[in-house]
């Protein structure tokens, strides 16, 4: 992280407001995601992680409030569950995206990307026959293969188990490290948070971003034992308790009920 | 063909036809012909012509209505899925056509074309394969997984390509099923409308073996229509479901 690239948001996101109906999801949310940055947003379920990255990623509009692009960003997506095309095979699902970009003669990312994601035998099978795990990770590699400037991921260590999850998010940090590719990434894992991020969102329920957290310790020398990282989680939970207390508050009132 | 027919069945088939054989050798052959006897009038029928001039008038009507079946069941599908009062304005329409039995769809043809060689037995197949491509192909499209077609979207695909890569593909299961089920209904219908209402194709011929009380012919005849759509079951749409669901039963 250089102080240059600190001051270019490549998306800037003003006084979001997001309502479905009568139901308010976001008010007035502004966030800067910053080139070359891992960028995580946390907050508990509900609070409209999903629909502010919708909004950011351009698949959804804001009632109001402005969506600032630098230049003309290529997106790049990883959804929750993945979206893969179950006619084509894991290369051909790749080479869909490709070509849409001028990027289908790009034969060596696709090695490159099957290689690292440990999918190199499976490149002429359709998705039925990879495991989950696997798909993940197709759906992970098929983002990278269109040399994107910027990928949005929606949870994806969501409802995997624990190797897998650790799989994936290695191999995350690894083609990040590599590719210098802007992530934004919605989780539920302070952990996996403090692992990847340089910058941490902290999004709570109709009051926007109540939190951000800088992350200056290099990825490959953080452990989530040192005790600065320590520190964040801690800021974190504290960031969640505060939600559970105003639960509890509630909970009392229930309880004056019975 | 003997990669869909399992064993049991060509055991059981051969158990069936050894009651015949044994049944028929206890009755009259006007109620139960023999097997030979159904065998000499099906040659017979071979070496007269008349199995293959009468087939391949049945067989011209039953595509040429099934045909236009689906072209309209088609396009009806897309209009009613695109246009939502359109849907909620025809779709009771379909339904009716649906539960109206065959039969009265039969007769009212003969009023309203009289015995007419054609027209009869197209309409009728044409009424009843209809509402069944229409109802699958519905399906199919409301199947269709919008998750995919918003990641196309998103990566910046264009609309032709998500026809080609999504939606045809996305369709064609319930396409080949809608095929194969209006098939059999057309092929059915078909051979109804002949025996009440035409002077030619396999189902006059049923009729005229019925009124002349020769069972063996119209054993022949039945034996000769279920071979053709068994044929046409277990090996031409096995042959289209196979390459369809390709990337399915892997």
């Amino acid at each position: 992280m250089f102080k240059d690239q600190i001051s270019k948001p490549i998306i800037e996101l003003r006084s979001i407001s997001k309502s479905y109906g009568k139901l308010a999801v976001l008010k007035e949310v502004d966030l800067k995601i910053y080139q070359r940055e891992v960028t995580c947003l946390l907050g508990h379920s509900g609070s409209g992680k999903t629909t502010l990255m919708r909004i950011a990623s351009s698949l959804a509009r804001p009632d109001f409030g402005q969506v600032i692009k630098n230049g003309d960003p290529r997106f790049a997506y990883v959804f929750q569950s993945p979206r893969l095309l179950p006619w084509q095979t894991a290369e051909e699902n790749l080479l869909f995206v490709q070509k849409n970009y001028g990027l289908s003669k790009e034969k060596k990312l696709r090695d490159l990307l099957f290689e690292i994601a440990d999918l190199a035998g499976f490149r002429k099978a359709f998705p039925a026959q990879l495991s989950g795990g696997m798909q993940q990770r197709l759906e992970l590699i098929r983002a990278f293969a269109v040399k994107p400037d910027l990928v949005f991921l929606d949870e994806p260590f969501k409802s995997l188990d624990l190797q897998t999850k650790f799989n994936l998010r290695q191999l995350l940090d690894v083609i990040q490290q590599q590719s210098k590719t802007t992530l934004f990434l919605i989780t539920h894992d302070p952990e996996a948070a403090l692992l990847l991020a340089d910058r941490i969102y902290f999004l709570a329920k109709e009051q926007g971003i109540t939190k951000e957290i800088v992350i200056n310790i290099p990825r490959s020398s953080r452990k989530i034992s040192s005790p600065q990282i320590s520190t964040y989680l801690e800021e974190i939970i504290d960031e969640f308790t505060d939600l559970v207390d105003q639960t509890n508050y509630q909970l009392d009132n229930l309880k004056e009920l019975f | 063909m003997k990669n869909f027919i399992i064993k049991p069945f060509w055991l059981l088939l051969a158990f069936l036809i050894f009651i015949w054989i044994k049944a028929a050798s206890r009755v009259n052959s006007l109620v139960l012909p023999s097997v030979q006897e159904v065998a000499q009038a099906l040659k017979q029928l071979a070496s007269s012509g008349v199995l293959w001039q009468s087939f391949l008038i049945t067989i011209e009507r039953t595509l040429a209505a099934y045909l236009l079946a689906v072209l309209f069941g088609i396009i009806l599908a897309l209009l009613l899925y695109r246009f939502k009062l359109l849907e909620q304005t025809l779709r009771p329409f379909l339904t009716i056509i649906q539960a109206t039995p065959p039969v009265v769809w039969a007769s009212l043809a003969v009023v309203w074309f009289g015995v007419a060689d054609n027209l009869t037995p197209i309409f009728l197949i044409f009424i009843v394969s209809l509402p069944v491509i229409f109802v699958n192909l519905y399906q199919g499209l409301t199947d269709i997984d919008e998750e995919l077609v918003e990641m196309a979207r998103a990566y910046s695909t264009p609309e032709i390509r998500i026809i080609k890569a999504i939606y045809l593909p996305s369709l064609l299961p319930a396409l080949v099923s809608a095929l194969s089920i209006a098939f059999a209904f057309a092929w059915k219908a078909s051979v109804f409308a002949e025996f009440i209402a035409s002077s030619s194709g396999i189902g006059y011929q049923l009729s005229l073996a019925n009124s002349m009380l020769a069972t063996d012919r119209l054993f022949a005849w039945t034996i000769i229509l279920i071979l053709f759509m068994l044929f046409v079951e277990y090996y031409l749409l096995e042959k289209l479901k196979a390459r369809v669901g390709r990337w399915k039963n892997v």
